[in-house]
């Protein structure tokens, strides 16, 4: 005779167990890519990892990456579109064989936007849309994707462009991300003005490639924008990733053909820049900026100064002027930093 | 001692099973649901027809494509709640209906354990999560192969696949979603066993699954997510990748069969020892 038989409310125990052990699995929200974890990792020094990373040699890899921007700006788009990258999570799964194949895919719920860049041509496919771009490129071209800043060796790469005499930067122990070991550099503005904390780059143990960048602001303690792997394979992926023919039915556009974009890629590309590494700040004309962008400008909070008048928006990354007669001061920096910008021009 | 074949055996519990499928297709509520259920691939194909949409999320877009996409529509508009509500109906029915018409005691009195009995009920459901499931995704495939093209598959990342292929991973769909509703389908076979009201056990299993999806989507409870059932149950259309992404599908896959494991064993645990009145 079992004990459940002579002991009928034991039962209750079966279910309760399972739950516990059902409990203790954890489970990735997906958003989390880091581990507590803190493997135990030959010394190196700061200047150790920096020269790795730049001679960090890998023929491609492919991997599932996460985005998570909390700026303190209001999502704009919807989850598949790359536009929408400037603000919620994301995830996006890359594939990478050499400077001429790339793959990025912007996953959404049954939804998706892929990029893809293969030797002379690059592609770009929306699900939601249904709609083909195609673009032809130069041998020596090499075409950005829609969004800057997509991997976390890309963002690396922008954090590392802005040491400077005024950084600090240390080795802060070991971590695990993408369930591999890694080195924790912590990068770090010595300067006021900055709104930018510190920078966290975890960089792989074997192949010393970053795996995730952490942005903080002075103040939070979660960052305000990080990118990481939650999984990567080193391997070389095969060219069938990088294969695209458009599908039947699809809208096909040759060549990207949007006033707006341009208009706003000529600004961009016409504007000038102010201070230095992580003071820096960009100044562009926007006097030709469309009703719709004078509007959500004139909806921002005033403000004024010796420089005139004008609207600012702060973010917890980055803020942003446009004074009155059209000029715009963009940074992450202080408002304050800003307005001295305004004053010297 | 005489032989007796494992078949012999088994039967009676066969036997059980085919009464109770039969005691499900049966009722009429049951036949309704049903009913409205295999309309809603009907009305997404002609919709799509009548106006003529080549754009569109949720697999509308893809379907003036290839007919098999009214399937997938089809599936992911019942999945937030018509195919729940059929769940909770079927499945808290299995032991409170029988106590509400009085004939749960009567069963008891077949020589069959509690726990068989239960472990029958408990399949029947089963059945009927994956007859439902599977039934909406043929009724769109064929409504879908009569009014749209026929061959290669689009898939959400723009690259295409055989016809073949594409039906395979429909059935790949169909077997998640079935899995995802089963985790649905325990806690009102549970509910079931506390309760004399069918309807009660019905309404509380939906008010579960609409808190649970309410929860899901409030951002600073992003830690309790993944634990809840219905956090993964859209990601089946990882399925139309390329690659098949499965991350999150083993994911999914994992915690419905957490849920499946905790509320059938509660169930029985209850309904094996309970004194049984009606």
């Amino acid at each position: 005779m079992d004990i459940f038989t002579k002991r009928p409310k034991l039962r209750w125990f079966v279910p309760v167990v399972f739950a516990s052990a059902a409990l203790a699995i954890p489970l990735a929200s997906g958003a989390i890519f880091a581990d507590d974890d803190t493997p135990a990792l030959p010394k190196k020094t700061a200047q150790e990892l920096l020269t790795d990373m730049r001679d960090s040699e890998v023929d491609g890899f492919s991997g599932t990456l996460v985005k998570n921007a909390d700026l303190g700006l209001p999502s704009l788009g919807g989850d598949a579109d790359f536009a929408a990258l400037s603000g919620g999570t994301h995830t996006l799964r890359v594939w990478s064989a050499g400077s001429d194949k790339t793959r990025v895919a912007l996953l959404g719920e049954l939804g998706e936007s892929d990029w893809i860049h293969n030797g002379k041509d690059a592609w770009f496919w929306s699900s939601e849309d249904n709609s083909v771009i195609h673009e032809k490129l130069d041998a020596s071209e090499q075409p950005a994707p829609p969004n800057a800043s997509h991997t976390p060796d890309q963002a690396a790469d922008e954090v590392l462009g802005l040491l400077g005499p005024n950084t600090d930067v240390a080795t802060d122990g070991t971590t695990r991300v993408a369930s591999r070991d890694a080195y924790e550099l912590v990068v770090k503005p010595r300067t006021d003005t900055s709104l930018i904390g510190e920078v966290r780059i975890a960089i792989d143990a074997e192949k010393s490639v970053p795996l995730s960048v952490q942005m903080f602001t002075k103040t939070g303690t979660k960052p305000a924008f990080e990118v990481g792997f939650t999984h990567i394979d080193f391997q070389k992926p095969g060219d069938e990733h990088f294969r695209f023919t458009p599908p039947p039915g699809a809208k096909v556009s040759e060549g990207y053909d949007n006033a707006g974009d341009k208009a706003w890629e000529d600004m961009i590309n016409e504007g000038t820049f102010v201070g230095e590494n992580w003071e820096a700040v960009w100044v562009g004309n926007g006097a030709n900026l469309d009703e719709e962008a004078q509007r959500m400008i004139r909806a921002l909070p005033a403000a004024n100064g010796e420089w005139g008048r004008g609207h600012i928006l702060e973010s917890k990354l980055f803020s942003v002027l446009i004074t009155d007669d059209g000029q715009i001061y963009v940074g992450a920096v202080t408002p304050e930093r800003l307005y001295e910008a305004a004053n010297s021009k | 001692m005489s032989a007796v074949s494992p078949l012999a055996l088994r039967a009676p519990g066969f036997r059980l099973l085919r009464s109770e499928l039969r005691l499900i297709v049966g009722r009429r509520r049951n036949q309704l649901g049903l009913a409205v259920l295999l309309i809603l691939p009907i009305i997404i194909a002609f919709t799509v027809k009548a106006t003529d949409t080549s754009e569109g999320g949720d697999f509308i877009g893809s379907i003036s494509g290839n007919g098999m996409f009214v399937a997938l529509a089809a599936l992911s508009a019942a999945l937030p709640l018509f195919l729940p509500v059929a769940v909770s109906a079927v499945s808290s029915d299995a032991i409170a209906g029988e106590a509400h018409q009085g004939t749960l005691r009567y069963l008891l009195t077949v020589p069959v354990s509690r726990a068989r009995l239960l472990a029958v009920k408990a399949i029947a459901v089963a059945i009927s999560c994956a007859g439902v499931t599977f039934a909406v995704a043929l009724v769109g495939l064929v409504i879908g192969w009569i009014l749209f093209p026929i061959g290669d598959v689009t898939l959400l990342s723009g690259t295409q696949i055989s016809q073949g292929e594409g039906i395979a991973r429909l059935v790949g769909v169909c077997a998640y979603m079935t899995l995802c509703l089963l985790a649905l389908a325990a806690i009102g076979l549970f509910f079931s066993t506390l309760t004399e009201q069918p309807l009660g056990g019905s309404i509380a299993v939906i008010i579960l699954a609409i808190v649970s999806a309410i929860l899901n989507e409030i951002p600073q409870l992003d830690w309790l997510h993944p634990y809840l059932f219905v956090h993964h149950w859209m990601v089946f259309g990882d399925f139309f990748r390329a690659p098949v992404l499965w991350d999150n599908l083993r994911e999914g896959a994992l915690v419905s069969l957490g849920y499946i494991v905790v509320f059938v064993s509660a169930a029985w645990a209850h309904f094996t020892t309970k004194d049984i009145t009606s």
